[in-house]
């Protein structure tokens, strides 16, 4: 079953414009296991369904880190 | 052998190629040509008699083409001559077998085993007797058997060097077969002398004979195994052709071998099968992939009147074709006659080592000459009698000390060790002559398609014409073109499946060949084609029209969708050029190469890549036929030039060229005509190539001097009188371990070289902003051996400096897309 998280951009770099958007997105999807990425730049947040059993919060978070960005979680 | 028994059938064996004009040409495959002198001597004989106009004789495949008047002389004549000369002359077309080639090796190993065995007891005899185990003089045993010997060396294994000598010298040639004669024969002398006086030591004059003999043999194998050559090229290349054709007569479809189809026949194709014939489309349409004429990957929109040619791939629909040219007519029959001239055309080059044998050789009898002179006539004029004893000891002295035993195995050893440099560096030397040439080449010729470019087709831009995202127009194309096999749907979807797209299915799929496909994909009605497709499904695309001229300029094809009866989205599509392109040119350029570029394409697309890479000289539109032609050109200008290629197209250029240099997946017809093959892709090969050659040339200059070292020292030593016999094999084992050692030794020390700086330039779709470049810098730079990152926002693309052999490109290409970025490379 897919979950849902949340993200929400913290740290210096921030979603800019559409193309960063789409770089999340595309970065994301290239672990095992994500279904949907949304991530906002107007809201500065990042929503990500996943498949549990194939990846985890703490593997995307990476995900995001690796990439610039710095976020948090209610998750 | 008699030269004669080779040729079974004298009409095959003239192989008449050429007609008209009163002027032939005939080819021949000659025999027995030892070293360039051969084909100096062969080519000069030629050239002389009447009605010859031209003769091109080449060493390394064996091949001569003559030019001449039919009316003046006959072809038997000709091929007379050549036998007169000492030569043999078989049937061109017929390529030594794998087999036949093998037996030939074995047969060399094995005359060099047992004259080894042989080498093996005389050095045994002869370490008996100067350890003092036996008296001196020998007893009976030794004087008795030491002929036995070397005779039977010199006249078992190295019977056949004997033949060769004695032919070499009765067309006046000194080469390496006529001085090692010269030696073992003076041993045999000296030894022969000894028994009537004692002044001749019997053993270590027949020993030398042996010895001499044993190491001519082993130079032989040595060179024999460096030496790999079958062409099969020719023979490789007709078989593209289907051997049957189905040939439509009266209404009625009947399968016949390609012999019986005659011009004027008709002939039906289907889809996915090779066009057996030259012809002309009379119905059916079809997309028809022509590369191995064109080089161009890209398929071509054949229809009624259009010509096909025999060899090309139908893609897609069914023709009909009527035949106008089968057999020796057609086009790949002169492709294979083009290569096949090709290679006799080749300029030959003058083996380093015959040119020093060319002074050596006479200097050592002139030697020989002196001392005798000295001791005879010097020796009256001095003391008034003159020394026969002495005279003719310091002639056989000289003998058997100037034949440089090390000599045959200079070369070979020298490109053993280059080509295992090579090797490393994905470079595979086929050819001897390769080594030696590659360090005088100047021009290097490029092919466009595979060579400077990746060859294949792939998605370089997206312009979005609404408000419809790039991913959503790629996924959409994708879908749409899912069940195509075009190349440019193939390139769709190789992108959208890079991009981790996950790709929706389609229904009511409906293509119209030459133009797009029309398909609903997720409830939208998608169209995907050429613009003039989608104008003629009324869609509205005049506001792209500048947008379509733009992509063009840029060398793109463009690929227009319209999703909903709206124009979505503008996709353009190029085979790329390679990613070390650029840098691997600007390093030809700092090698003093001069770079060119020649293609089949036309003018546009030929400029915008040679703009790319930084080529000003470049022609387009040239035919496989003269690509070969723009490489004599450009010979017959002084240069020595270098053909790098990949495809069939390429295969007489490469073979006209002085170095012929495959790259990649080559064709294997590509490759047979090749002298140095490039694994991989990298066009930078190309200039560790002519490195590696630079230096292996330089090796075998040292190893030659190094040969010749030790007997230019005794030469002049022999001519005293003084020299003892035994001295010659201790100069021959110096010089043979010298020049092992100085091959072999640069490789046992450790190799600690940093790598060279490269450059690599990626198109990176989806990169806008400076944030970006930031992003990607951040990421590369963390590899080892990246320097530098430099990104432009407006072409998109990123250029990355690193040193080779540290960074890996493919490394690099996965963390920029771990950034989420779009990577075309």
């Amino acid at each position: 079953m897919a979950t849902n998280l949340e993200f929400t951009v913290t740290g210096e770099q921030k979603i800019h414009c559409e193309s960063c958007e789409n770089r999340i997105a595309r970065a994301l999807k290239r672990l095992p296991g994500i279904d949907r990425v949304n991530a906002s730049a107007k809201e500065q947040r990042i929503s990500v369904s996943i498949d549990p059993e194939r990846t985890t919060l703490e593997q995307v978070r990476a995900k995001l880190h690796e990439i610039g960005y710095d976020v948090t979680t209610k998750n | 052998m008699s030269p004669l028994q080779q040729i079974d059938n004298p009409a095959v064996a003239l192989g008449i190629l050429g007609r008209g004009s009163g002027i032939e040409k005939l080819q021949l495959k000659v025999g027995g040509m030892s070293c360039s002198f051969c084909v100096a001597s062969m080519t000069k004989a030629l050239e002389r008699t009447e009605g010859v106009r031209r003769a091109s004789v080449n060493l390394a495949h064996e091949e001569a083409l003559i030019e001449y008047e039919p009316a003046k002389v006959s072809p038997m004549q000709l091929k007379k001559l050549i036998i007169d000369l000492g030569y043999t002359v078989r049937d061109p077309r017929k390529v030594l077998t794998f087999e036949e080639e093998q037996e030939v090796m074995l047969g060399e190993r094995r005359n060099f085993l047992i004259a080894a065995g042989f080498a093996v007891i005389a050095i045994a005899m002869m370490s008996l007797m100067w350890a003092g185990v036996v008296s001196n003089p020998p007893p009976k045993p030794l004087p008795i058997l030491m002929p036995f010997l070397a005779l039977a060396t010199i006249f078992g294994p190295g019977w056949h060097i004997l033949q060769m000598a004695l032919a070499s010298l009765r067309r006046g040639i000194l080469n390496q077969h006529v001085l090692l004669e010269f030696g073992a024969f003076a041993g045999l002398i000296g030894g022969v002398l000894g028994y009537f006086s004692s002044s001749f030591p019997i053993a270590d004059f027949f020993a030398v004979s042996v010895f001499i003999t044993t190491y001519h043999l082993l130079s032989g194998f040595v060179s024999l195994r460096v030496r790999t050559r079958s062409s099969q090229a020719v023979r490789k290349l007709l078989s593209l052709v289907p051997p049957a054709a189905r040939v439509v007569r009266d209404g009625t479809e009947e399968e016949l071998p390609l012999e019986q189809v005659r011009p004027g026949d008709t002939v039906r194709v289907r889809p996915g099968e090779s066009i057996p014939v030259d012809g002309e489309v009379i119905d059916g349409s079809s997309g028809v992939n022509e590369s191995l004429v064109t080089g161009e990957s890209m398929p071509q929109a054949k229809k009624a009147g259009d010509e096909v040619i025999g060899g090309s791939m139908n893609q897609t629909g069914t023709l009909l074709v009527r035949v106008t040219k089968v057999g020796e007519d057609s086009f790949l029959h002169q492709i294979a006659r083009s290569v096949e001239e090709a290679r006799a055309l080749k300029p030959g080059i003058l083996a380093l080592v015959d040119r020093v044998l060319a002074t050596y050789v006479p200097t050592v009898l002139g030697a020989a000459f002196l001392a005798f002179t000295v001791w005879t006539l010097g020796a009256w004029l001095v003391t008034g009698s003159p020394d026969w004893t002495r005279a003719i000891f310091a002639v056989l002295a000289v003998l058997v000390m100037g034949y440089p035993c090390a000599l045959g195995m200079a070369s070979p050893l020298a490109m053993i060790r280059g080509g295992g440099m090579a090797a490393e560096h994905g470079v595979l030397m086929r050819s001897a002559e390769a080594f030696q040439i590659l360090k005088d080449v100047r021009k290097v010729i490029l092919d466009k398609t595979g060579t400077i470019t990746r060859g294949e087709p792939s998605v370089t831009d997206i312009q979005p014409a609404s408000d419809w995202s790039n991913d959503e127009i790629l996924r959409l194309a994708a879908a749409s073109e899912r069940a195509s096999e075009h190349p440019l749907a193939q390139a769709i979807l190789a992108s959208a499946a890079a991009q981790h797209l996950s790709i929706p299915s389609a229904s009511d799929f409906q293509a119209t060949p030459g133009m797009g496909v029309a398909a609903i994909v997720e409830g939208h009605r998608v169209l995907i084609g050429k613009p003039q497709f989608l104008k003629e499904g009324h869609i509205e695309i005049a506001s792209a029209i500048e947008q379509v001229e733009v992509m063009s300029a840029k060398g793109d094809t463009v690929v227009a969708l319209a999703i909903g009866g709206r124009l979505a989205g503008l996709i353009g599509i190029a085979d790329q050029i390679k990613p070390d392109a650029r840098d691997a040119i600007q390093r030809m350029r700092a090698a003093g190469l001069e770079p060119m570029m020649v293609t089949g394409d036309n003018a546009r697309t030929a400029e915008v890549v040679a703009r790319q890479v930084g080529i000003t000289d470049y022609r387009s539109e040239v035919l496989p036929q003269n690509k070969a032609a723009v490489v004599r050109e450009l010979q017959d200008q002084g240069f020595r030039v270098a053909m790098v290629g990949d495809g069939i197209n390429d295969a007489p250029a490469l073979m006209q060229a002085d170095v012929g240099i495959a790259i990649g997946a080559g064709t294997d017809i590509a490759i047979e005509s090749a002298d140095v093959v490039l694994v991989g892709q990298r066009l930078g090969a190309v200039v560790d190539a002519f490195y590696i050659g630079r230096s292996s040339y330089r090796k075998t200059v040292q190893n030659l001097s190094l040969a010749f070292a030790f007997n230019g020292i005794g030469v002049p030593l022999a001519i005293t009188g003084l020299l003892h016999p035994v001295w010659a094999m201790v100069a021959m084992i110096a010089s043979v371990t010298t020049v092992l050692t100085n091959s072999f030794a640069g490789r046992l020390l450790p190799k600690k070289r940093r790598g060279r700086q490269a450059e690599m330039t990626f198109n990176v779709l989806n990169m806008h902003c400076e944030n970006c470049v930031a992003a990607i810098r951040r990421a590369v730079t963390k590899l080892n051996g990246v320097q530098d990152v430099k990104g432009d926002i407006d072409q998109h693309t990123i250029c990355i400096v690193y040193r080779e052999g540290e960074a890996d490109p493919d490394g690099i290409r996965a963390a920029i897309l771990d950034q989420g970025f779009q990577v075309n490379l």
